[in-house]
């Protein structure tokens, strides 16, 4: 399980995982995920393009990211591709929480869009 | 000297921690397989193996019956085989005769991984006493969920294991009135004995219902009930899935709503339905509406209620099972009832080991 801090506008966070996001994944990455994400305050965007496997543990960890973004003004956006991670994304309903993207641009003109 | 000096003096006299004596205990920990979780005080000798007299008893097909020995000599473990039939593995290295268990390794039997722990003895009882705690806890899980139900018209299987680290999965049904079945399974997110009290307490608030102001035979209102009182920010951050369905015998009518959780499957001939209503989980969006379905069941078909543990594990092959692979395997094999799946899923998950609780219920009608 990896998770990368690509380059971003200074408004904003960009992280992509990779791997499996089952509990071991988590377990992994979840302390540098909360650093990355949700201790910079600052609008995110998680790319799951390339992950190969999202468990209920690894919903829980974006949800409770995107809980806590929320507190302090600020949004998540994920970026899902293919058909495993929108199916998990579906069946947890927790693209009704948190907007999915198709692509990078999409997720910050979502962003740009402000906030609801 | 004063008096009061005489008595703020600093202590350097005690003793430092180092120069205490300190008692170790020698611990085999199950790190991989059905026993995960489990830990042994290895005292003089632990024979281990599938036999009911062995004091570490792998309930393990690939185990021999009287498969090895570890035992403690000079603050030393040995490991002993004793001719098994699939070896004994020192972190990876088959056991010819004997081989010294150094502190920290591996210890291979069957699909079962055991790691040698040396700890204080004090830390050694600790562990055993949370241990313990924690099979109470799963115990105490699996005692909430009634009895299978078995009536001319309707018919009522589950099965249910809980993960080594205990989840927050439970299952069940009561009956509203005289015609009106309540069918649940739910699951709080996370592992430990919080996720699983808060379990509990959700069940319970079903089973004796006792959310106020709510119908209970109309499913939407029992997920806005428990979506109201059991939100997140009030439950240390909990949250939890859910399918709930209201069946009527007679009529075989069938309502049901779901947060967050994976559809149920109705499978009739060659053909299933998922049925599932879209919402977010219990207890993350406040003020949050659900909406319900209906179905019905007739004679011959049968509702699978499910939680995620069935279909997201690690395959032997290393590959992650799927919910449209379960969904396959049983219209496959229709007549099976869940405890044939649970065996049959538990063949195929890497070590045998479920990775979830595991947590099915299937309900079948008469003719």
């Amino acid at each position: 399980m990896n998770l990368r801090v690509l380059e971003a506008p200074p408004t904003q966070v960009h992280v992509a995982l990779d791997g499996r996001l089952d509990t071991a994944g988590v377990d992994a990455i979840e302390v540098k995920f909360n650093a990355a994400v949700v201790a910079r305050r600052k609008d995110a965007v998680v790319d799951l393009s390339a992950l190969e496997f999202l468990s209920s543990m690894g919903v829980r960890m974006l949800l409770l990211a995107a809980k806590a973004l929320e507190r302090t003004g600020q949004r998540m956006v994920l970026v899902a591709r293919g058909p495993v991670i929108s199916t998990a994304l579906q069946h947890s309903a927790i693209d009704e929480l948190i907007p999915v993207a198709q692509d990078l641009d999409q997720a910050r003109a979502i962003l740009a869009g402000g906030r609801p | 000297m004063s008096e009061h000096d005489s008595t703020d003096r600093t202590i350097t006299s005690l003793p430092l921690s180092s120069e205490r004596e300190v008692e170790w205990t020698h611990v085999l920990v199950v790190v991989e397989g059905a026993s995960a979780g489990e830990r042994f005080v290895l005292g003089r000798e632990l024979s281990i193996g599938r036999d009911p007299t062995c004091d570490v008893r792998l309930v393990d097909r690939s185990v021999s019956r009287l498969h090895c020995r570890v035992s403690l000599a000079e603050q030393r473990a040995l490991v002993t085989d004793n001719g098994s039939t699939n070896g004994t593995f020192v972190d990876g290295v088959r056991v010819q005769d004997s081989t010294v268990l150094k502190p920290g390794a591996l210890l291979q039997i069957g699909d079962h991984l055991l790691r040698h722990d040396v700890c204080t003895t004090a830390e050694a009882a600790r562990e055993v006493e949370l241990a313990q705690d924690l099979r109470k806890a799963r115990e105490y899980v699996a005692a909430l969920i009634p009895a299978p139900l078995a009536r001319a018209d309707v018919r009522i299987e589950w099965a249910f294991q809980p993960c080594a680290a205990l989840g927050g999965d439970l299952l069940g049904y009561h009956w509203i009135d005289d015609a009106r079945l309540a069918l649940y399974v739910l699951d709080v997110c996370g592992h430990g004995a919080g996720p699983a009290m808060h379990s509990a307490s959700v069940f319970n608030a079903l089973r004796g219902q006792t959310l106020p102001h709510t119908d209970f035979a109309a499913p939407a209102q029992v997920l806005s009930a428990l979506n109201q009182h059991f939100a997140m920010e009030r439950h240390g951050g909990m949250y939890l899935t859910m399918w709930y369905g209201v069946l009527e015998p007679r009529t075989r009518r069938l309502s049901f709503a779901s947060a967050g959780h994976p559809p149920a499957l109705l499978l009739e001939g060659a053909r299933s339905t998922r049925l599932a209503t879209k919402s977010p989980p219990i207890g993350v969006s406040e003020g949050r509406r659900f909406t319900q379905a209906q179905a019905e069941i007739r004679a011959g078909a049968r509702l699978w209620v499910l939680s995620d543990g069935v279909f997201e594990f690690t395959s032997s092959d290393e590959s992650v099972f799927s919910l449209d692979e379960f969904e396959r395997g049983l219209l496959e094999t229709p007549r099976s009832s869940p405890s044939d799946v649970q065996r049959a899923l538990q063949g195929r998950a890497k070590r045998g080991v479920f990775e979830d609780d595991f947590s099915m219920l299937t309900v079948s009608m008469g003719p």
